[in-house]
């Protein structure tokens, strides 16, 4: 059963368009990668999923309801944005800042439930914040900031969780971190998750099903799947910087910004598939699917 | 007495408001909301140039800078809401089109009456001795709506300070606590006026706001701090009015809240 279907999906802002044709779902319990080259639509897509941007053409469905009209009806999409750009100066701590997930679930003029109140600090448990809930947010790391906006995007209890880009700027043993707590929230509070990032690595581990966009949808099928001339085409000018060393075919594109949908090149670097391969999250056959 | 309540109405909800602005980096807003009472000003100028019947009837113009400031303050709001222009941007364009047409409308009028017009000086600077006891009322009315509305919309306006884009993916609305807030800074800075006038309303939705930011990190002691330092602001300015007339109420109290923000900050820097 699918919690997330998109049909014919497509978005262009003023005159240039940034998605067409997008055709994607998501299973119940799943966690979809979507991976893309700089500028290739995945944050627009993120704010589609949302209900924060009107689609050109094509439909979001949300349980099979459009998900504007799911979000009027009170549906709540949990959401860690790309950039953690919260005034850190703000004197609240971090369990207000958790309950301020709650805000429109409650509703307006009406207090957080006892109910809510419980499953807020059975959340701060969850992230390994229980010593700091009632440190103020100034006071807390990059690392620690984002698990408490992770618990705060989790707060009104989503069916679906999107994380844009999470895990930028993040070291390797943090990324690790990242995904065994994506990993264990999702078991234990039965999560469907959209993952946007980068680091194929990471993709690769977290995800069932990875979704790979440049203006649509040029691969949608598990993460061992994914051909590797696909794989170069999209990310030519940044598979270096996701830990291929050593006999990778250079960028020849003069012009190249590193951001663009780049030609594809015959005998492209094998070694992409197995990056991907790297550390699976879980045997394939464990996998929704 | 009547002067003191309504300054301390005043000062109470400039003191809650002030957190937000602070916050929300509006410090300006005010100023442009004051100033564009100018504008509503001019606009009754113009009309009383034009029919003389009109002349001295002063509650036109009151009308009038609230029409204006008002109108001003939602056209901000929604700028800047749907990001056609920056908050910073759209106070810098409204601030300077409503002075430009409140002094074009004093110039009609003085050309036509061949006197200042009524209430040009209380705009700039205030007028707080003039203050009735409507205007108390009015003020202790708009104080008591502001209370209650942040009171009442507290886990939402807190929300929407964090960030607003992750308020409205948790189901905040967050245009209307957006435009609220607007509201309720412009209905604020309007009663403001007569006290400080537009020159210095901004003073009083800055100072409490960022003194107690300085002194507290914890939101109920920062509020607490932040109404305390508006009311011996508001207090000073008045007792140091009535030890010596020459001293103007608004500017003492202005002057009296700044000192208090120096004493925050050198507090804050011992305590490090």
């Amino acid at each position: 059963m699918n919690l997330l279907e998109i049909h014919n999906l497509g978005f262009a802002f003023r005159d240039k368009v940034v998605l067409e044709n997008v055709d994607l779902s998501v299973q119940v319990g799943a966690i979809l990668g979507i991976i893309g080259p700089n500028g290739a639509g995945k944050t627009t897509l993120v704010k589609l999923i949302l209900g924060l941007l009107e689609p050109t053409s094509g439909t979001i469905q949300l349980n099979g309801v459009d998900v504007r009209l799911a979000r009027s009806r009170g549906e709540i999409i949990g959401y860690l944005p790309q950039t953690l750009s919260i005034d850190r100066n703000l004197p609240i701590d971090v369990r207000t800042l958790i309950l301020t997930g709650l805000a429109g679930r409650t509703g307006l003029f009406r207090s957080v439930s006892k109910d809510d109140h419980a499953f807020v600090d059975r959340l701060i448990d969850e992230i390994g914040l229980k010593d700091l809930a009632h440190q103020q947010i100034e006071a807390l790391s990059g690392g620690q900031l984002q698990r408490a906006l992770i618990a705060r995007a989790l707060a009104a209890r989503p069916k679906l969780l999107v994380l844009d880009e999470p895990i930028v700027g993040i070291d390797r043993r943090g990324q690790e971190e990242f995904v065994t707590l994506i990993q264990k929230l999702r078991a234990e509070l039965n999560l469907t998750v959209i993952f946007v990032s980068h680091e194929l690595r990471v993709v690769a581990s977290l995800s069932d099903r990875i979704a790979c966009v440049a203006r649509t949808i040029h691969y949608h099928d598990i993460p061992q799947r994914m051909p590797a001339d696909l794989m170069y085409k999209l990310f030519a000018c940044d598979l270096a910087t996701v830990g291929i060393q050593g006999g990778l075919p250079v960028c020849e594109d003069p012009n190249c910004d590193g951001h663009t949908d780049h030609a594809l090149k015959p005998n492209a670097n094998q070694n992409a598939l197995n990056i991907v391969e790297l550390q699976p999250a879980q045997s394939e056959s464990s996998r929704p699917r | 007495m009547i002067a003191l309540l309504a300054f301390g109405s005043v000062a109470l909800a400039c003191a809650l408001l002030s957190l937000v602005v602070v916050n929300r980096k509006w410090a300006f807003i005010s100023e442009g909301i004051g100033h564009s009472g100018l504008g509503g000003a001019g606009t009754a100028w113009i009309l009383m140039a034009m029919f003389p019947a009109l002349v001295n009837q002063n509650w036109i113009t009151e009308i009038f800078i609230v029409l204006g400031a008002l109108t001003a303050a939602m056209c901000m709001g929604i700028l800047s809401r749907k990001n056609w222009l920056s908050m910073d941007a759209s106070i810098g364009i409204f601030l300077v089109a409503t002075v430009a047409w409140g002094f074009i409308g004093r110039q009609i009028y003085i050309d036509k009456r061949h006197t200042e017009p009524a209430g040009f000086d209380t705009i700039l600077f205030g007028k707080p001795e003039m203050i009735s006891t409507s205007y108390a009322m009015v003020c202790v009315c708009i104080a008591m709506f502001v209370v209650i509305t942040l009171v009442s919309l507290r886990k939402e306006i807190i929300a929407y300070c964090v960030d607003p884009l992750l308020a409205e993916t948790s189901g905040v609305r967050v245009g209307l606590i957006h435009h609220l807030l607007i509201v309720l800074m412009a209905l604020t800075t309007i009663v403001g006026l007569q006290i400080v006038g537009s020159l210095l309303v901004t003073a009083l939705l800055v100072l409490p706001g960022a003194s107690a930011m300085l002194l507290s990190r914890k939101l109920p002691m920062a509020i607490l701090i932040s109404i305390s330092i508006a009311l011996i602001g508001a207090a000073s300015g008045f007792i140091a009015h009535e030890m010596k007339s020459a001293i103007p109420v608004g500017p003492a109290m202005v002057l009296a809240m700044f000192g208090l923000f120096l004493i925050a900050m050198i507090s804050k820097k011992i305590a490090r």
